[in-house]
């Protein structure tokens, strides 16, 4: 029973040295501004990366397939 | 009147930032950052005690989070959660490269003793708090998260639950398992508490 409420003392007391001594600590202001920076030119190019690329992409594929089928439907009536 | 429910319409707030964001907003982009970050390199910071180190391992939280936004998915939890386990698994990585590790005195960093302190008190409680942080690091990743959220994050044990994936039974219980064995550590280092 003493041992019990002695743990539980010390749980106590470990609990609000915890709370007395740990504080958040802030981050160097110029970090946290050229980090904003260099995500920021990052996320632009993020952005603009994939639209145009797979809009190209995907054109090419479609004449492509166009032209293979006028090919095949050519030489098929001509066969 | 239009024009303020339209400028009502485009505001950014924490329940829409990261809607938003998914979608491609730089301004979602940049609130979101400018909410998070410091509570991200607190965190980080106490998990590994260096002040380089936890602005790389910071940098690399907000490119992966910004890079892979896309595939975030709402499950109804803090999207906070979800910066914390990038976190979490990239110390994970830096411990592993314990190579790297190189302690730094923290009494430069953190903020200890308020001004009032006397000298000898102040340096007393610059003492105790390397200890405290040298007990800390001593514990499992888990209770080391744990110990953070609540004590330097203020979080409640519903919040910390939503972070770690876990009920709020089983935060309390990992709670009291990790003040057991912060005891034990600070026993093994010689630490006594004031009672």
């Amino acid at each position: 029973m003493a041992n019990e409420m002695d743990e539980y003392t010390y749980l106590n007391s470990l609990e609000k040295r915890l709370s007395e001594s740990l504080r958040p600590v802030r981050p160097d202001p110029s970090f946290i501004h050229s980090l904003k920076e260099r995500l920021s030119q990052n996320s632009n190019v993020m952005l603009e990366k994939p639209a145009s690329n797979n809009g190209l992409i995907m054109l090419g594929i479609g004449l492509f397939a166009g032209a293979l089928i006028l090919l095949l439907l050519s030489r098929k009536k001509s066969g | 009147m239009e024009l303020i429910q339209k400028q009502g319409l485009n505001e950014i707030t924490e329940e829409n930032a990261v809607k938003r964001a998914c979608e491609g907003d730089p301004e979602a982009f940049s609130y979101i950052y400018e909410h998070y970050v410091s509570r991200i390199y607190s965190y980080i910071f106490y998990r590994i005690g260096s002040e380089a180190d936890a602005e790389d391992i910071t940098s690399r939280v907000f490119y992966r989070a910004f890079g892979h936004i896309g595939n975030y998915v709402d499950k109804g939890v803090p999207f906070s959660a979800w910066l914390y386990r990038i976190a979490h698994n990239l110390i994970a990585n830096w411990h592993r490269d314990s190579h790297r590790r190189k302690e730094v005195p923290l009494e430069d960093q953190l903020e200890l003793p308020s001004h009032s302190d006397h000298p000898e008190r102040a340096l007393e409680k610059s003492q105790e708090m390397e200890l405290l942080l040298v007990g800390i690091r001593q514990l499992s990743p888990d209770r080391q998260q744990l110990l953070i959220l609540k004590f330097v994050e203020d979080y409640s044990n519903a919040e910390i639950g939503d972070i770690m994936g876990k009920s709020e039974g089983a935060i309390k219980s990992l709670y009291h398992r990790a003040l057991i064995a912060l005891r034990e550590e600070m026993a093994k280092i010689g630490y006594q508490s004031e009672m």
